[in-house]
């Protein structure tokens, strides 16, 4: 099993959209709520390499508030990214079950 | 409705049967069968103050578009100055949401959204000084390089402008309020720039450092920042 193609950040984003799509907004509210502050700018480059690696599907969709059209980005997770995902987990989840039954020799 | 026939007409609907439409930057008021979709078969309104008299009032509210079509009123279209027009709901006994309309919207207002009726002319409010001031912020992307503009300024870009017209929408509405607000987020937006900047930068600064490293070193380092 190689090295998890997912950094943590992503692999908790991908997390995040593995139930439903959200807004751009919305996933930088868990992130918040998980302790993680990006900037709008990095947090939407984030989003731009996930999707480069085609594992997030990122599109517009357009809101009117106070009379002004907003585009709204929405992601949802492909499905690479949720094989990468459970590629990643797989991995973690086997370094910790190695870990407990005397060390990552016997993994 | 097909918005090509229509030219830079956009509307919303009030019902189900009717819409109020938009042409060429000035109101006009539309009466549209929710059956049809061609343009030619949109009564007119020719006047404002017909619009709200109580005849037309009546000849909404009973449903009787059929009859109405093109031969109660013709005449030239009636127009307002584009502007911004307080919505009032209570003028027809329809169900709908009070909204801001302005004519001024682009196309893609199309269809979003239900209920708007405009006021009488005394009730007419113009749009603050300011409060177009959000769509300047937008110029400032042009700063960056097309794909960061894309990628990284424009959706970080509208989620500054939503929060800027929440914040606005239902408590500040002075001018010195919305002046205010304005000026913060015009800060915020110069700092989203900076912020660009600083990825584009550091996305180029890496790419040059990149080169020189050896192949499985750059597949290390790529692997971190993905």
């Amino acid at each position: 099993m190689g090295i998890p193609e997912t950094t943590a950040l992503q692999f908790l984003i991908m997390g995040i959209l593995m139930d439903s799509e959200l807004t751009g907004q919305g996933i930088r509210d868990v992130l918040a709520k998980q302790g993680v502050q990006r900037s709008g700018p990095a947090f939407y480059q984030l989003m731009a390499r996930l999707e480069d690696s085609n594992f997030v599907k990122g599109w517009y969709t357009q809101v009117v508030i106070d009379g002004q059209i907003i585009k709204e980005r929405r992601y949802k997770l492909t499905g690479p990214g949720v094989k990468a995902w459970q590629r990643t987990r797989d991995f973690y989840l086997n370094i910790a079950a190695g870990v407990q039954h005397g060390g990552l020799a016997y993994v | 409705m097909s918005s090509e026939s229509l030219g830079e007409t956009w509307g919303s609907r009030v019902t189900d049967d009717i819409y109020i439409l938009v042409h060429d930057g000035l109101v006009q008021f539309s009466l549209v069968r929710k059956q049809h979709n061609s343009a030619d078969e949109i009564a007119r309104i020719d006047d404002l103050d017909h619009l709200l008299s109580e005849d037309c009032l009546h000849m909404m509210c009973d449903g009787q578009m059929g009859e109405f079509l093109g031969c109660q009123w013709d005449g030239e279209w009636g127009s307002v100055p584009p502007g911004m027009y307080i919505i009032s709901p209570e003028l027809f006994g329809f169900e709908f949401d009070q909204r801001i309309f302005d004519p001024n919207c682009r196309q893609d207002v199309f269809l979003t959204d239900c209920g708007m009726i405009v006021a009488p002319a005394d009730q007419r409010q113009p749009l603050p000084a300011l409060a177009n001031f959000p769509r300047l912020w937008e110029l400032f992307g042009f700063l960056l390089p097309k794909t960061t503009r894309d990628r990284v300024f424009e959706p970080a870009y509208n989620d500054l402008l939503a929060q800027h017209l929440k914040a606005r929408e239902p408590r500040f509405d002075t001018p010195g309020q919305i002046r205010w607000l304005n000026f913060c987020f015009f800060v915020r937006s110069l700092c989203l720039v900076c912020g660009c900047y600083r990825c584009l930068i550091g996305g180029t600064v890496a790419a040059a450092a990149m080169r020189f490293l050896p192949a499985d070193l750059r597949t290390f380092v790529t692997s971190l920042f993905r």
